[in-house]
């Protein structure tokens, strides 16, 4: 009864996981491409996922520069890096897509194009979190960056209203009752697999905060030690 | 010159399975991931203290 009560959203998401894949495998097939659209159900899911961290980021990131508080960053770095991973398996499975039904993995389209930017960053801003070691700098640099770049979120989701391409609009209107529950139940796993992700992600960053603390600590007494007794007893071999 | 609207193809299932390995299969190895930092950042705790 304790890992049920310690697991319980764990416990949910899979459950939520394994409904949505048994009813994404089982739904009506689509009339025009057939199972190939069986793809949807999980691509659109992990590019919502993503826009949903991109936004975490960006609200944690203005929420950190208000009060300064590092639980704000600690939340726009983990959701930032969540969101990475699935913008990255969002182009691989588009990618997947679009070669049945496009003919080839990838063409320099504005919904594709603007989603790999969106990948790329995202990942500058992971890259500018470890470039800087002051936590402070790090927290008001990242801050800044986690809120311009949540401008590429709009572009990337309206790219296929303002420059009609290849790709086709949003389909959460536009389809068949079936298909839609079926892609609405994919949204509900991923958001619940975001939150445990972020749980054990928000965990990690607050060890390697205690862990950064501890380290400097114990390299502030060394130092010390060096500065105020130097003593031979230290140097055996003088 | 791309076909805008794909022909129902035959090998349809295989692009499935191989898009939902990629997904889950992705998700699986950042959770792994993750869960192998947690596990270093403790041990390194316990060492310090």
């Amino acid at each position: 009864m304790t890992i049920v009560r310690n697991r319980w959203l764990e416990i949910v998401t899979v459950a939520i996981i394994g409904v949505s894949l048994f009813r994404s495998m089982t739904v009506v097939a689509d009339v025009t491409q057939g199972d190939v659209q069986r793809i949807m159900y999980v691509h659109v899911p992990s590019a919502w996922l993503a826009f949903l961290a991109f936004m975490v980021t960006m609200v944690g990131s203005a929420a950190w520069l208000r009060t300064k508080d590092q639980r704000w960053d600690r939340l726009a770095a983990s959701s930032a890096e969540i969101g990475v991973v699935f913008t990255g398996l969002a182009i691989v499975a588009g990618m997947i897509w679009a070669k049945p039904v496009w003919g080839q993995f990838w063409t320099w389209e504005p919904r594709l194009v603007t989603t790999a930017l969106l990948f790329f960053i995202y990942l500058g801003y992971l890259a500018l979190r470890r470039a800087v070691i002051d936590p402070v700098q790090r927290a008001r640099r990242a801050a800044i960056m986690g809120i311009v770049a949540a401008v590429q979120i709009p572009i990337v989701y309206y790219s296929v209203n303002w420059w009609r391409s290849l790709h086709q609009p949003s389909s959460a209107r536009s389809i068949d009752t079936p298909l839609r529950i079926t892609l609405l139940l994919g949204v509900v796993a991923f958001t619940f697999a975001y939150a445990v992700l972020l749980r054990r992600r928000l965990e990690l960053a607050r060890l390697e905060e205690e862990l950064d603390a501890k380290r400097f600590e114990q390299s502030q007494s060394v130092a010390g030690a060096d500065i105020t007794a130097p003593s031979l007893a230290s140097h055996p071999h003088d | 010159m791309i076909d805008l609207v794909g022909a129902q193809v035959s090998n349809a299932w295989w692009y499935v399975t191989v898009a939902y390995t990629v997904i889950l299969g992705g998700m699986a190895a950042f959770v792994g991931w993750l869960g192998f930092r947690l596990r270093r950042a403790h041990r390194e705790l316990d060492q310090l203290s």
